[in-house]
């Protein structure tokens, strides 16, 4: 009874933030300033990429190199729409198709590494691959490369791509949803839980973490053609810069890894007090960045979901254990 | 039903079975005893299809079980119940049956089979709600062979039956497995504890360092000087 009751007004909570949430984001056109729809336009985009890594992550599996799919997508943009005038979303689909069929290459024999070697091998490829893009000739080198300029509206121009990080956003939460919900869910929650039992029930481990990889390459991928013709000029240190790996990662852990709403959540909180706060810090932030994983980690490994469902009392002891263990602290602040 | 030849195994260059012959009959219980390292767990691990045959044929009701995926060898009828249970332990009991029907489509029939599992089961049935991590040793012994029985399969192979169990939780298991016997599953029933796996069992292998060097019925391997000095200490 109670498992039912609550289970509605979880519903109800979802249905209500969702729709709050419809329709600030779809009037956003009407009432927001340049700034605005910039931010809210960077949110969105960090958001697909939290959702993209939060597929695999559901497995358990972690990866630290989604940065590589997102710059495969952003050179594919750019090389295609500068070099052979093909249109923005064919070249984005283009982009997104490379992205992960170089996951799948690499994930093949990667998949089969577990814990940390995965996590490992993955910041290498990212690593691997920035350097062999940032050394082609027709890739523009270091130098970078320019892209064209949408004839357009400054304002316009703001709108366009806030629309484009929206649908993006919009298709990764739709995949995410038919994956997570369904037959899927228990299969990637089954590799997480065990994986040789997974498979002993007869769950394809290999190809649920192929294709989870792949498809969040993919949408990696997508993400990265946007950001390259949205900031129209790219270059290696932009396309494969760590913070697009580091932010997704930490937005889904924050969110709750393996949740359907966990990443967009996560996502706006972390970029909005990135924006509004660590912006002040230029280098610093990081640091902050780094901290907040450390603690997320260790207090709350489920995300906001332990933080919600977190009886006072207990906070109150984490609080006093925190103090006692560093009693030094309470020195410079009482 | 289970016919194995010459099967040679193991990991990488490493070969830990040579040149095994076994089988199991319809309806029957066959124990495989032997040693910590004998490759128990491996001849196991090789016929669901994680370990793959280097030499030798595995064939389960006339169709070649080599080189296919577990999935499939799941799909076939053979059901693994695990060393250590490895259940899911984040999952309730009644999600861990349900991952066990994970190769059956058929939702009436996953939901038949589930009723058939809580009726050799009762205790699982009451605590289905339950996180299956937070279980006892011998409830999760039950939901880990509820688990593989949820495939519907007509051969279970038992990985360890009794490691790490009470003599009492021990004893409530055997009769359970007579029935689930008796309603025609083979039952391939692997441990250490040799007297417990041939009082279960209609017939037994001993299996010492890779090779089969015993087989016949279970009383007359428990009759055996040679059983009873190895492995039984009398």
């Amino acid at each position: 009874m109670g498992g039912l009751a609550g289970g509605v007004r979880r519903g109800v909570t979802v249905a209500l933030v969702g729709l709050v949430g419809a329709v600030v984001l779809g009037s956003a056109l009407l009432w927001a300033n340049n700034y605005v729809l910039r931010l809210l336009t960077t949110i969105l985009m960090y958001a697909a990429l939290a959702q993209a890594w939060n597929l695999l992550g559901a497995t358990g599996y972690v990866s630290f190199g989604n940065v590589a799919f997102f710059g495969i997508g952003a050179y594919t943009v750019a090389i295609l729409m500068t070099r052979f005038d093909v249109a923005f979303v064919a070249a984005a689909a283009i982009g997104a198709f490379l992205a992960a069929a170089l996951a799948v290459a690499v994930g093949f024999p990667m998949l089969r590494l577990k814990g940390h070697y995965f996590a490992i091998a993955t910041l290498g490829v990212a690593e691997a691959v920035r350097e062999i893009v940032g050394n082609l000739e027709f890739a523009g080198k270091g130098k970078g490369i320019s892209l064209p300029v949408m004839d357009a509206e400054i304002t316009e121009i703001y709108q366009y791509f806030y629309i484009v990080m929206l649908l993006i956003v919009l298709g990764a939460l739709l995949a995410s949803h038919l994956i997570l919900s369904g037959r899927a869910g228990y299969a990637l929650v089954a590799i997480r839980e065990d994986e040789d039992a997974a498979q002993m029930v007869g769950i394809n481990t290999t190809a649920w973490k192929l294709s989870m990889f792949g498809a969040g390459a993919a949408i990696n991928g997508v993400g990265g053609g946007a950001y390259a013709y949205w900031m129209s000029y790219i270059d290696p240190v932009s396309a494969f810069n760590f913070l697009v790996t580091l932010m997704p990662l930490l937005m889904a852990l924050l969110g709750g890894v393996g949740t359907l709403w966990g990443p967009l959540a996560g996502a706006l909180i972390l970029e909005v007090l990135a924006e509004t706060a660590w912006s002040h810090f230029l280098e610093f932030h990081r640091t902050v960045l780094g901290a907040m994983m450390v603690l997320v980690v260790l207090f709350f490994p489920g995300g906001l979901r332990d933080v919600i469902h977190l009886p006072q009392a207990r906070l109150v002891g984490i609080l006093r254990d925190l103090l006692r263990r560093y009693g030094g602290a309470r020195r410079w602040w009482c | 039903m289970l016919r194995i030849e010459g099967l040679v195994a193991g990991y990488g260059r490493t070969v830990v079975l040579r040149d095994v012959d076994l089988q199991v009959g319809a309806a029957e219980i066959v124990a495989l005893v032997g040693m910590n390292g004998a490759g128990k767990s491996t001849l196991l691990k090789t016929v669901s299809g994680i370990v793959r045959p280097m030499a030798g044929s595995i064939v389960f009701m006339e169709r070649l079980l080599n080189g296919l995926a577990p999935a499939q060898v799941v799909a076939l009828g053979i059901a693994h119940v695990p060393e250590g249970r490895r259940l899911f332990g984040g999952l309730t009991v009644r999600e861990n049956l349900l991952m066990g029907a994970y190769t059956r489509v058929d939702r009436g029939e996953v939901r038949a089979q589930l009723e058939r599992v809580w009726s050799y089961f009762p205790i699982l049935r009451e605590r289905q709600r339950q996180l299956a991590g937070k279980l006892s040793g011998g409830e999760q012994q039950m939901c880990s062979i509820a688990r593989g029985l949820m495939a519907k399969p007509r051969l279970l192979m038992i990985d360890e039956l009794s490691l790490g169990l009470a003599p009492l939780a021990i004893e409530r298991l055997l009769p359970t497995l007579r029935e689930i016997n008796r309603d025609g599953v083979s039952i391939l029933l692997l441990d250490q504890d040799v007297q417990t796996a041939l009082e279960l069992a209609h017939r037994g292998y001993v299996l010492e360092t890779g090779r089969i060097t015993m087989e016949g019925g279970s009383a007359a391997l428990l009759g055996s000087s040679d059983v009873r000095a190895k492995y039984l200490g009398i």
